[in-house]
């Protein structure tokens, strides 16, 4: 799994798997992969090879607090995906990406309509469940990449929203 | 002696003060009641109290500082006594009297004594008559530019222009220049009648290079009057101390002599009874000191002086209050080793210090050896905006200073808090520092530049700090994923096992 780990002054891509000997691999940025060892001792404590300061963490959500021998650290740890599309990173804020699988439900807008940041524009169903994605810019529809009943591989383009007149 | 004229007190504070001052009754066998806020409905200070009630919103305006409610309280769960902690009511000479004309113990200083302290003008001419040495400057209220501008050039630039009704670091401004003294004296006097009601304002020389140095002081109002040393509070952020020492490390014994001396003359020109504090400036170079304010109540760093003296001072505030003569003289007193306070704060030290309220998601502290924690949060509690953001008060005591800072370095290092940060990286730089440790340094000791040098966050650490909440949340990812395969496999081995019952049957 790639998480987005950011913090208010910095900002790393950390890549977290179990092999099936049950060995946490870690990688940050491009360096190369290394075995994690470490693990929760008792609720909010944990201890990590190689550091001997108390670690303390406490995880809510996105949120995850890690304090170093009292040092604090409060980061937003997302799925690097879902960050990348929430940033706009890679896509443009004008592009409405699914960042699951799933299918499309009903489109709430038309080539052509005027649409307002944080306007809902289409319904997708995953896992059970209908999500609504939200234009992220004032604009107008250019294109629609999609119609209901498609199946979407996570990450789809499904809607663009470019500048208006 | 027993004298016990009260056996119920109303403690009119909250967090850690509140905590300890109700150890204090308990431990003389005095039952308590805490008032709170709605914002500290499950606080510690209700939580140990043996009675409670709320008085208001979340707001002090709107809660501890309601002196009539506080009162009606008092009256009502049948209290012959009131603590007022620090900060809040301690320092209203009003409320201290309106305690008294109730027919209950208000356990401070004589009201009279508030008044006389509380004018910063007015202590100052107290001061000068009772032969105190006094920060040159003057003893009355400015009463135009010229006056002012002849005094500066008397004692000599910088000067600090103070509020006579000022204090706790508000109501101060340093002047450099002749030609600045006249607008500095118009917004001095501005802030100080939107602060506190009344523009009175002095001038004073700027003592450069100073040490904040103050003495503990107890009378018991039957004519004795002794000093419990002096303790050291030179390390400040925007005039606010946030960490204290005793005794002080640069203090000759006859400068000790002097101004302990000077702080029991104090305390006999005021008739003070009780607990307090006469805060001084020392000037290391020349070895003079400077009477600065008197504080007129129990403050934050007392536990200092307990740990070198062995004197607890929430019971002799008590007994003092009751009537009973202090059980001790100035000869049994001396310095035993070195103690040292750390006022970890809810605050961010990396930006600025700015106030960190939120939820204390992990919350555990140290212990051990000559470690005490005064506190007045739990882990799950929320460090609330409305108050003063102190979390935690770590003191530690070591036979000499050196093993001191080596406890505390260790204690801090100890305390397990996650959640919110906290000033603790601070204490840490400041224990490692070289004038910090040397004993050589003054109020001036932490700048922009000094917080710039010693608390720049390590991007290593970042780094480390950041795999490791990425492992915590693959982890808990896993845990989501986990029960499901576990629910599985149980109801499977459920409903074979009740199958294999039925085909038995």
């Amino acid at each position: 799994m790639k998480y987005d780990v950011r913090s208010s002054d910095h900002q790393f891509a950390v890549s977290v798997r179990r092999d099936p000997a049950g060995v946490l691999w870690v990688a940050v940025g491009d360096g190369d992969e290394a075995p994690f060892h470490g693990k929760a001792i008792a609720t909010g404590e944990w201890r990590v090879v190689g550091e001997t300061r108390p670690i303390g963490v406490a995880v809510d959500g996105e949120t995850v607090d890690v304090t170093m021998g009292g040092d604090p650290f409060r980061f937003t740890v997302a799925d690097a995906r879902r960050a990348a599309l929430r940033a706009g990173g890679g896509a443009s804020a004008g592009e409405v990406r699914t960042p699951m699988p799933g299918a499309v439900v009903r489109l709430m807008v038309a080539v052509g309509d005027t649409v307002t940041d944080g306007q809902p524009v289409i319904v997708v169903e995953a896992m059970k469940m209908e999500n609504e994605f939200k234009a992220q810019m004032d604009g107008v529809v250019t294109a629609i990449h999609v119609a209901p009943g498609n199946t979407l591989e996570s990450g789809a383009l499904l809607i663009t929203i470019g500048e208006s007149e | 002696m027993n004298i016990r004229p009260f056996s119920k007190v109303l403690i009119a504070n909250r967090g850690e003060i509140a905590v300890r001052v109700i150890r204090g009754c308990h431990e003389l066998g005095l039952q308590v009641v805490a008032v709170y806020s709605e914002a500290d409905a499950n606080a510690m200070h209700v939580r140990l109290a043996d009675e409670s009630e709320c008085i208001g919103k979340a707001p002090s305006s709107e809660s501890y500082l309601r002196h009539e409610r506080v009162l009606e309280v008092a009256k009502e769960r049948g209290c012959d006594a009131i603590h007022p902690g620090y900060g809040f009511l301690s320092e209203n000479a009003g409320f201290a009297q309106a305690v008294i004309d109730a027919g209950m113990v208000w356990i401070g200083p004589p009201p009279n004594a508030i008044i006389k302290m509380g004018s910063k003008t007015g202590a100052r001419q107290a001061m000068h008559a009772a032969g105190v040495p006094l920060v040159p400057g003057t003893l009355t209220a400015l009463t135009n530019d010229d006056e002012l501008i002849g005094v500066a050039t008397e004692v000599g630039l910088p000067v600090m222009l103070k509020a006579s009704a000022g204090g706790g670091g508000k109501g101060m401004r340093r002047v450099d220049h002749l030609e600045e003294l006249a607008s500095a004296l118009a917004s001095t006097k501005s802030e100080a009648r939107k602060s506190f009601g009344d523009d009175a304002v002095y001038v004073e020389k700027l003592v450069e290079n100073a040490r904040h140095v103050e003495v503990q002081v107890l009378a018991d109002g039957h004519g004795t009057v002794v000093h419990l040393f002096e303790r050291d509070c030179s390390v400040q952020r925007r005039h606010q101390k946030v960490i204290e020492e005793s005794p002080c490390p640069v203090l000759s014994q006859s400068v000790r002599d002097a101004m302990t001396a000077a702080a029991v003359r104090a305390a006999e020109a005021v008739d003070y009874v009780g607990a307090g504090t006469c805060e001084f400036l020392y000037d290391p170079k020349t070895e003079a000191f400077f009477f600065l304010e008197m504080n007129t109540r129990l403050q934050v760093e007392h536990p200092i002086t307990e740990m070198i003296t062995g004197v607890d001072l929430v019971q002799a505030q008590l007994r003092v209050a009751a009537g009973e003569p202090l059980w001790f003289s100035q000869d049994d007193l001396t310095i035993n080793g070195h103690a040292i306070e750390c006022r970890i704060y809810a605050e961010d030290a990396r930006n600025n210090f700015r106030p960190s309220p939120g939820p204390l998601r992990v919350y555990r502290e140290p212990a051990g050896p000559w470690v005490r924690t005064d506190s007045g949060v739990t882990e799950g509690m929320d460090v609330p905006i409305h108050y003063d953001p102190m979390v935690s008060k770590l003191i530690v005591w070591g036979p000499d200073r050196d093993t001191a800072m080596a406890r505390a370095r260790r204690a801090l290092q100890d305390y397990r808090i996650v959640g919110i940060p906290t000033s603790i990286p601070f204490f840490l730089a400041i224990l490692e520092d070289e004038d910090f440790r040397s004993g050589i340094y003054d109020t001036g000791f932490i700048t922009p530049e000094w917080l710039e040098a010693n608390l720049a966050p390590s991007d290593e650490d970042a780094e480390a700090a950041a795999v490791i909440a990425a492992v915590a949340r693959f982890e808990k990812d896993e845990a989501v994923q986990a029960p499901r395969g576990t629910a599985v496999a149980a109801s499977r081995w459920k409903w074979s096992h009740r199958g294999a019952g039925w085909g038995q049957r």
